[in-house]
């Protein structure tokens, strides 16, 4: 198990060193840079700058300089001092940025996330318990609407419907009247307001999905033949459910844990532009729009890395909870 | 009024799924708006003054008893307490006095009023770019020398007290306002000129090009270098060696400048400049930044020049601006409060601003800007309205406690740019025949493009094409263009090159501007009509500008700067109509291709005009002399001019004007102030 364990991190620095270099390719393909992108904007706004401008601000970021010399320093800064660099769109550290909006991006995720399990986990099992019952029909029919409807038009007709019923926008994260107010129980419980919207529809659009899975695999093990010999020697019908076919059931679930690291990082992109908040999906999708480099090197870096770091926490736990792949694993 | 702003709020939704359907629907609605309306407001009106007054309510009403002071309420309040001078202190001996006509020309504001304070008054907008308030810089920038509407005529004092124009226009004599102070509080010298002067254009590293365009003759990249002299702590002196009248005009607020081409805050500067600061004392800071010696690129991240002072790293600088940036700790809001220092009063002898705050939330999506609008959460927005959602803000008006002022946009939408030196003979042939562009010109049915496009809300280009070629006339083309030997069709009816060979124009654009993709599908249409093959193809638009600068555009649709005929005719166009023409012009001649005399005559036009005085009578003499020439030439096929651009202000702003440039009121922001 250990040296399981130790084989696939050390496994990992290659790959991490693999996409780097590949982010950084990436933010380097399209045409320009984010210094003809800034004059481009700053053009579109009426400001004519001159040549000089643009060869003072290219020199200035160093864009005069080959991209293998800016990598190099870039790697050296993140390596060394855990410095991502300048993201030249805000005009300060891209770890200012990070630190600004992970926290945020990671509570409304995580809370998304909790949410999504809360509803998906029972109604799963319920309707693998129960199925082709009235109840299972319906579960299974939400859930294809569910999975069937894209998360920003949850968005955008819940946000009309709060509209509609109680006259509060729900869009960005405070009302603007609060926006200059100092801290205090009414901003606070304005913040509150604001956020049950983006945790309730970012969570239910992967809630549907997850009560399929969750009833599939469920109901494959319902069928195998240690449940009959368990019920036929009397053992509890709960206990049985619990103790053994829902622990399995779980597996497929965590072994996506790598595809939801970087998913609580990022935000859903689409449903946090709609309802305004400053996740970090929206960022990167800015970023990425203004070639704002570091920054979007930076962001598609950690996502990278927590991918390849989930993928190996949900490997070391299904090896953990599951003996039959620990001794695959292990080659027994 | 709830289920229009709800109706409108789904409108607005239904619009960014591009999927239209519920307008019909809010029209229908409208009728109950008044009745809703006021129960509404009074929801929302307590909330919103709870917060802000919380504090210092007791200051406030204290201040607000006194209705003639000459300072806001909170200054007043912090005057007491200690915190900041007296008022006469703060001002300059000699403030610039604002009253009708200064700001804006009195045509377009009639009715100018001296404004009272409001203790607590926020101007609310927003915006949807990162770290970057278009509507708030415009308000907030400070050109050093300034002419009311945006113009080059009556240029007057701004940030310089006066000016004085000597020896055939080469010298330029330039007083600062004595007392005046930066918005930290330290006085604003001729050390501030000669700082940015000598240590900003002088640094070869800062300054990699050298002194500024602006600062040489003819505004020529080239031309002979301006020299600086300072005469005393309040006066300079810049001289030419040849004629520069223009200069003036490049101190104003064309092309959006500000004093900060003239004026840095050396005392803040200095710390960051090797020429006065060791860069050992740097090394902290550098190191913080991931640098070792660049102390160039920590300087250009601590300078804020204008267009930089809503971003964040600007908190704190100090600026000659009627408000100033403070930390907000949502990195989503942009907070800017008065500044005590602001050197401006009005006829009454009262410091402006009038409004305390001007607070701009930051969205992840332009359309998101106009639901803001929309349920009145919005005092003032310009910058990211459009034509298309004119009734959209008509139908909310009362609801939302705004009036949608449609005023002139200050660039000229939608021009056709013909590249006449795109590397093809034949096209080279028929593009810099002039019968070629007045063919297309007279192929294009204005009408119908300001009827679909604008609404209605513009006019023909009788300025830059002039009436005769601005008529919608297809016989005229058609047998213009069989002139020019476009006689034989192919199968679908296009014309033929003279050449004998399939002809085909390609428009490539970078929907710079949300009218310039329908404009082009319209104009494909209309091309047909005269048997032109003109195809249309959208992208990137730093695509674009690679290949505009590679010469491989052949011809594409872009807007135009010539509507007031007193801007520069070549510097922005020239390289979209004649892209090597341009090289050789801006290489002296050593690259690119030698242009024909009629451009020539029109560089040369250009030249004199640089050096006559701007808004003198000989000035304006040559610009309707360059209004002839481009009618005669048509060297760009504009489409319309005088669009119209909606601009959203509260109900309760006043000095809003009613006319002239809609840009031309954010530039004067510190001249609102709130009624009843």
């Amino acid at each position: 198990m250990i040296l399981y364990i130790v084989r696939r991190v050390i496994m990992l620095f290659p790959i991490l060193l693999l996409i780097s270099i590949v982010s950084f390719i990436v933010i380097e393909l399209p045409p320009g840079d984010w210094v003809s992108n800034y004059i481009t904007n700053l053009r579109n706004s009426g400001i004519e700058l001159q040549e000089e401008e643009a060869a003072r601000l290219t020199a200035m970021y160093g864009f005069d300089q080959p991209s293998y010399v800016r990598y190099a320093k870039w790697m050296q800064g993140i390596v060394t001092k855990g410095d991502f660099g300048w993201s030249f769109q805000w005009g300060k550290p891209v770890n200012d940025i990070l630190r600004e909006r992970l926290p945020f991006t990671i509570l409304i995720s995580f809370s998304a996330l909790i949410l999504s399990w809360l509803i998906a986990i029972p109604v799963g099992i319920y309707s693998a318990t129960h199925p082709y019952s009235i109840t299972d029909y319906i579960a299974t029919i939400l859930a294809f609407v569910w999975v069937a409807t894209p998360g920003f038009l949850l968005a955008f007709v819940a946000a009309w419907l709060v509209f509609h019923y109680t006259g509060f926008s729900p869009l960005g994260l405070n009302s603007t009247d609060f926006l200059d107010a100092p801290w205090n129980t009414a901003k606070l419980i304005d913040r509150i307001k604001h956020l049950i919207l983006p945790i309730v529809i970012i969570g239910l659009s992967g809630t549907g999905a997850t009560i399929r899975v969750m009833r599939a695999n469920l109901l494959d093990e319902l069928k195998k033949q240690y449940v009959t010999t368990a019920r036929s020697k009397g053992v509890p019908e709960l206990t049985i459910l619990f103790k053994y076919p829902v622990r399995i059931a779980f597996n497929p679930l965590f072994s996506t844990i790598g595809w939801l690291l970087p998913a609580i990082i990022s935000g859903e992109v689409i449903i946090s532009v709609v309802l305004s908040i400053p996740t970090m999906g929206p960022t990167l999708l800015r970023a990425t729009l203004a070639q704002d480099m570091y920054l979007v090197g930076s962001i598609v870096l950690i996502l990278s890395s927590l991918t390849v770091l989930g993928t190996l926490i949900s490997d070391i736990y299904l090896a953990w909870a599951d003996p039959r792949i620990r001794f695959e694993g292990t080659g027994k | 009024m709830k289920r229009v702003k709800l109706l409108s709020l789904f409108v607005v939704l239904s619009l960014i799924l591009a999927a239209c359907g519920g307008g019909s629907g809010a029209a229908e609605e409208s009728s109950e708006a008044p009745a809703a309306a006021e129960e509404s407001t009074a929801e929302e009106a307590p909330a919103a003054e709870e917060a802000p007054a919380a504090e210092e309510a007791p200051a406030a009403e204290e201040a607000s008893a006194d209705d003639g002071a000459l300072e806001a309420p909170m200054w007043v309040a912090a005057v007491a307490a200690g915190d900041i001078p007296a008022l006469e202190e703060r001002m300059p001996l000699e403030p610039k006095v604002v009253g009708p006509g200064v700001l804006l020309a009195e045509e377009n504001l009639p009715n100018w009023e001296a404004g009272r304070y409001q203790d607590g008054s926020v101007i609310r907008t927003a915006h949807s770019v990162a770290d970057w308030a278009p509507d708030v810089f415009v308000m907030l920038n400070e050109p050093a020398l300034s002419a009311p509407d945006l113009g080059v005529q009556n240029i007057q004092g701004n940030v310089l007290k006066d000016f004085l124009v000597e020896n055939d226009n080469t010298t330029f004599t330039f007083y600062l306002r004595e007392g005046m102070k930066w918005s930290d509080g330290e006085p604003v010298t001729t050390e501030d000129v000669s700082f940015t002067w000598d240590a900003i254009y002088g640094n070869e590293k800062l300054t990699p090009g050298g002194l500024k365009a602006r600062f040489r003759v003819g505004n020529d990249p080239k031309g002979d270098p301006g020299e600086l002299e300072i005469i005393d702590d309040y006066t300079f002196k810049i001289t030419y060696p040849s004629p520069y009248g223009g200069f003036l005009r490049n101190l104003v607020i064309e092309g959006w400048n500000g004093y900060t081409e003239l004026i840095n805050p050396a005392h803040v500067l200095k710390q960051w400049h090797t020429d006065y600061t060791p860069i050992e004392d740097m090394k902290a800071e550098l190191e913080a930044n991931n640098l070792t010696d660049e102390w160039w690129t920590l300087f250009g991240q601590k300078w804020c020049q204008n267009w930089d002072v809503t971003r964040e790293r600007c908190t704190g600088y100090p600026t000659l601006n009627p408000w100033v940036l403070q930390p907000a700790d949502s990195p989503n809001t942009k907070i800017f409060e008065r500044n005590p220092y602001y050197w401006k009063v009005d006829t009454e002898g009262k410091q402006l601003p009038y409004i305390d705050k001007i607070i701009s939330q930051q969205v992840e999506d332009v359309e998101a800007v106009n639901l803001k609008v929309l349920t009145g959460e919005v005092d003032f927005l310009r910058e990211s309205t459009g034509l298309v959602k004119v009734p959209l803000y008509k139908e909310n008006e009362e609801a939302g406690g705004f009036n949608t002022v449609l005023l002139d946009m200050h660039v000229d939408s939608s021009t056709i740019f013909l590249n006449m030196t795109y590397d093809d003979p034949v096209w080279q042939q028929l593009s810099q025949d002039v019968r070629f562009r007045q063919a297309l010109s007279h192929a294009v049915n204005r009408d119908e493009i300001i009827e679909s496009i604008y609404y209605g809300f513009a006019g023909y280009p009788v300025n830059t094409v002039g009436e005769a070629n601005s008529t919608y006339d297809v016989d005229m083309a058609n047998s213009l263009l069989d002139e020019l030997g476009m006689t034989e069709r192919d199968s679908d009816g296009f014309r033929m090159g003279p050449d004998g060979n399939p002809f085909s124009m390609l428009v490539e654009h970078g929907a710079h501007a949300p009218d310039l993709e329908p404009v082009a599908e319209l104009l494909a249409e209309q091309m047909k009509d005269v048997g032109i093959n003109f195809q249309i193809k959208r992208i990137d638009s730093q695509l674009w500008g690679q290949r505009s600068t590679a010469n491989e555009l052949q011809a594409t649709v872009f807007w135009g700067h010539d509507q007031n005929g007193d801007n520069d005719r070549l510097m922005g166009n020239l390289g979209l109509f004649g892209r090597e023409w341009n090289t050789w012009f801006s290489t002296g001649g050593s690259e690119g291709v030698e242009p024909p005399d009629w451009v020539k005559e029109a560089l040369d036009l250009n030249k004199t005009r640089w050096e006559s005085v701007a808004g003198s009578d000989e000035y304006n003499t040559l610009a309707d002399e360059g209004h002839q020439w481009q009618q005669e030439y048509i060297p760009q096929i504009t489409l319309v001019e005088d669009v119209k651009y909606p601009m959203i202000a509260s109900k309760k702003l006043h000095n809003i004007p009613q006319g002239g440039y809609a840009i031309a009121c954010n530039f004067a922001g510190e001249q609102l102030w709130y009624g009843e």
